[in-house]
């Protein structure tokens, strides 16, 4: 079993153990295929091929499909746990490209793409197993609905990924390069969600030392209201 | 003779628009490129595409021109949030990152960007620029300019005559004050997102009863119109001060009643969403009487016979056209990027002028974005497998589509600058049928019930149609017209609630392969006018590359494309 599939068995009781759970998980689901429907619009727009072209757009179609079904689905589950109206799941779902074809290439992009798709299959596996076991048939079978075209997007990005690489061990050192690029990506991640912690702290503290000054600007700097300069 | 390239970002809907020798070349909303709606991120995108389109290099540039004063909008950031102690304790860090590590450097991240010495990075007042892309591109020599948004460095409305290629500050109203937070306010009030919800607001408006309830005087406590065309908020209900997403306060809810879940359907029959159609109603109202009040005061201060309007605000079209009718101006110009992306019009054309450069002439048409690839969209159509064509008549062709009750979407010459489909990235279709609108709806746009569909209209025959002549706005579909009754069979697909379109007046000068297409439609002995909306998805941005239109034509259900000389047409 590789990695991706023991944690996804190990999490499993923590990230589906209710609706609401449930809900955020699916609506995550449903931002990252938004974002790579993104990636893969941009990678349409950007790669000299028409045949890749009309790949990428092929795929890109399916990804807003699945957006759409994780995000409906997510919505429901929200709905049965009474999840605040405020909460992100009820908002459109709108994602960041990062702008992967301009920064890794597209051998890498496809090498990238090829290496998401190939653990979302391990991982959704995973998923249906455990809703099946739980009798969550809803789930399970949106889960093996979006699978179908997930083993087709990792076929095809297989197959242009070594069509156009200069050779197979070509290719394949393009699959070590986007795997230690996500590792490092991921760590830079971490760093940055407790750099963001930390700083947070750090501005509170100094809001909190700042206060005297807010009664001194409501002194110096007082609301104006009407015309000013008329 | 100098090269300009203007920004605006980091607020929503960045955009870069390039003037060359003083005329205005190109201009792009980078949610065009980037796919994300209202894309606020720095628009280098946007900006090398201008260069591209325009073929320039970073190094033939004069100047880059950003559309806002960083250091006097942090100033005005930071005084409010110690103004505001302790209740902007959750805004401060945000704030501060956001400003301190991003925002305040922009001019250098612009000269870095673009390849600049820092020096020829410049940047102008926010509400500055907002008026000089109204009142430079208008076709008046003299105007009385009103700009109204959200807020700028510290301007929430400021009013400025224009006259021939100079622009004199007048008089403003200051933030916390401001019509553009009221009306977001209520846009998330009402369920809705701001920066993108305000149309749908625009549209509940008409299902709405103004003043039902007691609903005026409960609006007096949210704002107080001054005689002398000033406003003033009641700032207890509202939270723009210390919460920057949701806009109201516990008070404004206490006032109005609980807010509208987001995304919930919306019934009109239920005395609940009645309430909320009949605040938009009575927001609608009072958004045109204080327009109407500053234009009063707008006129009494230039005594200008021409009014030109920008910021967010300008976009509200009934509200430009009650202006157009009572504000006491002969003639009223709003241009179609009237929102922030309008900004880095502004910005380019200010500092043309200050390098010398002549004024550019009248905006003609909004067709300043960039065209479509025609062999790479036969190419990959014919990679997807579509059934592609090319014919020698688009124009005839699309027509002929159109009187068959066809859905076509219409992809000739380049996109649109602002947030409207001016024929150019646009979903047409015959305007007669209400049962065609509900078709597009259920197939394409899933937009609320209460949301209207636009005309596009050949201009000579607009009166046929409508009360009303073509007039500085209609081009841009910044104002409505209300819909001849006697013609109701024409246009029952475009014809709103309370009797108004927001009607496009088409010329060859403004789109001409639109005007082609309702020309053809006429010889063919049908009306010269079809239902024109916006060619995306909902949630998207509006298609820009052929790339756009061909992923748009394997989503959606629409009948056929056509991408200028070429027709795709779905098998029935």
């Amino acid at each position: 079993m590789s990695l991706t599939a023991a944690l996804a068995r190990l999490l499993n009781p923590l990230v589906w153990r209710s609706s609401a759970r449930s809900a955020l998980k699916l609506h995550g689901f449903a931002l990252a295929e938004h974002g790579s429907m993104l990636d893969l619009r941009l990678a349409a727009r950007l790669t000299p091929s028409p045949s890749r072209a009309a790949a990428y757009l092929r795929h890109a179609d399916d990804e807003t499909r699945h957006a759409q079904m994780f995000g409906k689905r997510a919505r429901q589950l929200a709905r049965e746990a009474a999840l605040a109206r405020s909460h992100a799941v009820w908002d459109p779902i709108r994602a960041d490209s990062e702008q992967l074809f301009v920064g890794l290439g597209e051998l890498d992009f496809l090498a990238f793409v090829h290496v998401g798709e190939a653990r979302a299959i391990e991982q959704f596996l995973v998923y249906v197993d455990y809703f099946e076991a739980r009798g969550r048939e809803r789930d399970a079978s949106l889960l093996r609905t979006i699978l179908v075209d997930e083993h087709r997007h990792a076929a095809y990005t297989r197959s242009l990924l070594f069509e156009l690489a200069a050779s197979e061990a070509e290719a394949r050192r393009a699959l070590r390069r986007v795997r230690r690029w996500e590792a490092w990506r991921s760590w830079l991640r971490a760093g940055r969600f407790l750099a963001e912690r930390v700083y947070m702290v750090a501005m509170l503290l100094v809001y909190v030392l700042a206060a005297p000054l807010g009664l001194l600007v409501r002194w110096a700097r007082p609301l104006t209201r009407g015309w000013r300069g008329s | 003779m100098a090269n300009v390239l203007g920004i605006s970002a980091h607020y929503h809907d960045a955009a870069a628009a390039l003037v060359v020798d003083g005329e205005v070349v190109v201009a792009i909303q980078q949610e065009r490129l980037s796919r994300i709606k209202n894309d606020p991120a720095l628009p280098l995108d946007a900006g090398d595409a201008c260069l591209a389109h325009a073929g320039l290099r970073a190094q033939d540039l004069d100047a880059v021109v950003f559309y806002e004063r960083p250091f006097d909008k942090l100033e005005r950031v930071m005084v409010n949030l110690m103004r505001n102690l302790p209740r902007t304790w959750r805004q401060f860090p945000r704030a501060m990152a956001s400003q301190l590590g991003d925002k305040i450097w922009v001019l250098d991240q612009l000269a870095e960007a673009f390849g600049q010495p820092r020096a020829k990075v410049h940047c102008f007042e926010h509400h500055r620029c907002h008026a000089a892309s109204a009142h430079f591109v208008s076709r008046f020599e003299d105007a009385a300019v009103l700009v109204v948004d959200g807020v700028g460095e510290h301007s929430s409305t400021t009013l400025w005559h224009g006259q021939g290629s100079t622009l004199r500050a007048l008089c403003s109203i200051d933030f916390p004050h401001s019509l553009g937070l009221l009306y977001a306010a209520l846009t998330a009030w009402l369920g809705f997102a701001v920066n993108e919800g305000e149309y749908k607001v625009m549209g509940l408006a008409a299902w709405g009863r103004p003043g039902h309830a007691g609903l005026h005087e409960r609006f007096e406590q949210l704002i107080r119109l001054d005689d002398d065309g000033s406003y003033e908020l009641g700032l207890e209900y509202f939270a723009h001060m210390s919460d920057a997403e949701l806009g109201f306060g516990p008070k404004l809810e206490a006032l109005l009643g609980p807010r509208r879940p987001p995304g919930r359907a919306w019934k009109f029959d239920e005395a609940k969403d009645q309430h909320y159609a009949d605040v938009a109603a009575t927001l609608q109202g009072v958004i045109e009487a204080a327009l109407l009040g500053l234009a009063r005061k707008a006129k009494a201060l230039t005594g200008s016979a021409n009014l030109c309007l920008a910021g967010g605000v300008a976009l509200n079209s009934l509200a430009n056209a009650r202006l157009a009718r009572e504000g006491g101006f002969e003639a009223v110009f709003v241009q179609p990027a009237a929102g922030d992306a309008g900004g880095a019009l502004g910005a380019a054309i200010l500092d043309a002028l200050e390098l010398g450069d002549p004024r550019p002439g009248p905006m003609m048409s909004a067709a300043l974005g960039l065209p479509v690839d025609v062999a790479r969209a036969w190419a990959v159509a014919r990679e997807l497998e579509l059934p592609i064509r090319r014919v020698d008549d688009p124009a005839s062709a699309a027509a002929q589509l159109i009187a068959a009750d066809k859905i076509v979407a219409h992809v000739r010459g380049r996109f649109e600058w602002g947030p409207r489909a001016l024929g150019q990235r646009s979903i047409l279709a015959r305007a007669a049928e209400r049962s065609t609108r509900e078709r597009i709806n259920r197939l394409i746009k899933q937009r609320e019930p209460f949301r209207p569909f636009a005309p596009a209209v050949l201009e000579p025959r607009v009166a046929a149609y409508f009360d009303g002549q073509a007039n500085d706005m209609t081009p841009f579909m910044t104002t409505v017209l209300p819909a001849r009754p006697d013609h109701s069979d024409a246009l029952g697909a475009v014809t709103h609630e309370d009797g108004s379109s927001r009607a496009q007046t088409v010329s060859v000068g403004s789109a001409p392969e639109l005007h082609a297409l309702l020309t053809a439609l006429e010889r063919g002995g049908h009306a010269p006018l079809v239902l024109n909306t916006s060619l995306n998805g909902p949630g998207e941005p509006i298609v820009a590359s052929s790339e756009d239109a061909l992923g748009f034509f394997l989503r959606h259900a629409v009948d056929a494309m056509i991408i200028e000389d070429l027709v795709i047409e779905r098998p029935s």
